[in-house]
């Protein structure tokens, strides 16, 4: 093989491997790429998230769902100390709210008139 | 993120996206690395059918290996072919003997028939060619030639030097000169 041959061999080549390169029997056909995009989204992990999804449905019996709309059981603790509280100014309160009792409201001595308290006491004033 | 704005990205960072869950980053992937993988491997293996077959389970293994891949330690790129690679070097090995008209070329619609007919015979003079270098010469070939990557890079995917690499393409090619030596006329190269 003559120096001229070999050239032109070499030639052929780089002509055949150049050609090569956009063979359509070598691209993939429509039902491969399908394919591969499918086993893509199988094995694609989720999108990263914080905390453990939480279940939307309420939990809790009855009572705890009667109390949910007032703001549930811290809420229904605090109206019970109130309620107590209320109760114990019932009993205690002449002294503690009224030093000298209700009679000091109309005594005339005292800087406290029954007015200020409301309609609602004063019988108090009729009374004594 | 939208499609288009993908085109620019690397494809770490597309594997990356993929990794957290980005839908369109899974096809921006298959898109960019399908036909890479696929040509790659009917050149290999000079058959479409295993050439499928090779392409889903390369990419099978980028997919699971996402949520771990270590940026900056390897390009996807090369780790693919590396795959690609050895998954038809087993399949060379399982069957041992290579048909030489192996190459089931659909016919090319861009060209007209007579176009289609010189451009097929070529083809397959090629393939033939190629299919009867011992396999990683035939690889080294592929790679620089018709994927077109540099020698680093191949030296990396197939592990060896780049000295090694280019005395595997030479002598490739010289293989390749010497079988399609009498066939000039025919391919229709006779006029130099």
């Amino acid at each position: 093989m003559t120096m001229a041959e070999t050239d032109t061999d070499d030639k052929m080549l780089e002509a055949l491997l150049t050609g090569a390169r956009d063979a359509a029997w070598t691209e993939p056909s429509p039902d491969l790429m399908t394919r591969v995009l499918a086993d893509a989204n199988a094995a694609q992990p989720g999108p990263a998230t914080s905390a453990p999804t939480r279940s939307l449905r309420p939990r809790g019996g009855a009572l705890a769902r009667l109390l949910r709309p007032i703001g549930g059981w811290p809420a229904a603790a605090g109206l019970v100390a109130a309620s107590l509280f209320g109760v114990w100014i019932g009993i205690a309160a002449p002294d503690l709210v009224l030093p000298g009792g209700p009679e000091a409201l109309t005594d005339g001595q005292g800087t406290a008139y029954l007015a200020e308290f409301g309609t609602e006491i004063a019988f108090l004033a009729d009374g004594g | 993120m939208p499609f288009d704005a993908q085109n620019d990205l690397s494809d770490e960072a597309l594997l990356t996206l993929y990794a957290n869950g980005d839908e369109t980053a899974a096809r921006a992937l298959t898109l960019r690395l399908t036909p890479r993988v696929f040509a790659h491997a009917a050149r290999m293996l000079g058959d479409r059918a295993e050439a499928e077959d090779v392409t889903q389970e390369a990419l099978m293994r980028l997919w699971r290996i996402a949520p771990d891949w270590r940026q900056g330690e390897a390009q996807v790129r090369t780790w693919l072919y590396r795959v690609t690679a050895n998954l038809c070097t087993d399949r060379l090995r399982r069957r041992r003997t290579v048909p030489l008209d192996a190459v089931a070329e659909p016919p090319d619609e861009r060209e007209g028939p007579a176009e289609q007919l010189q451009q097929r015979a070529r083809q397959d003079a090629l393939q033939g060619a190629l299919n009867q270098l011992p396999e990683r010469q035939r690889q080294a070939v592929v790679l620089r030639h018709i994927d077109g990557l540099g020698n680093p890079e191949i030296g990396q995917i197939m592990e060896i030097s780049v000295e090694a690499v280019e005395s595997l393409v030479a002598r490739g090619k010289r293989t390749l000169s010497a079988a399609l030596a009498g066939r000039r006329a025919e391919l229709g190269y006779d006029d130099g």
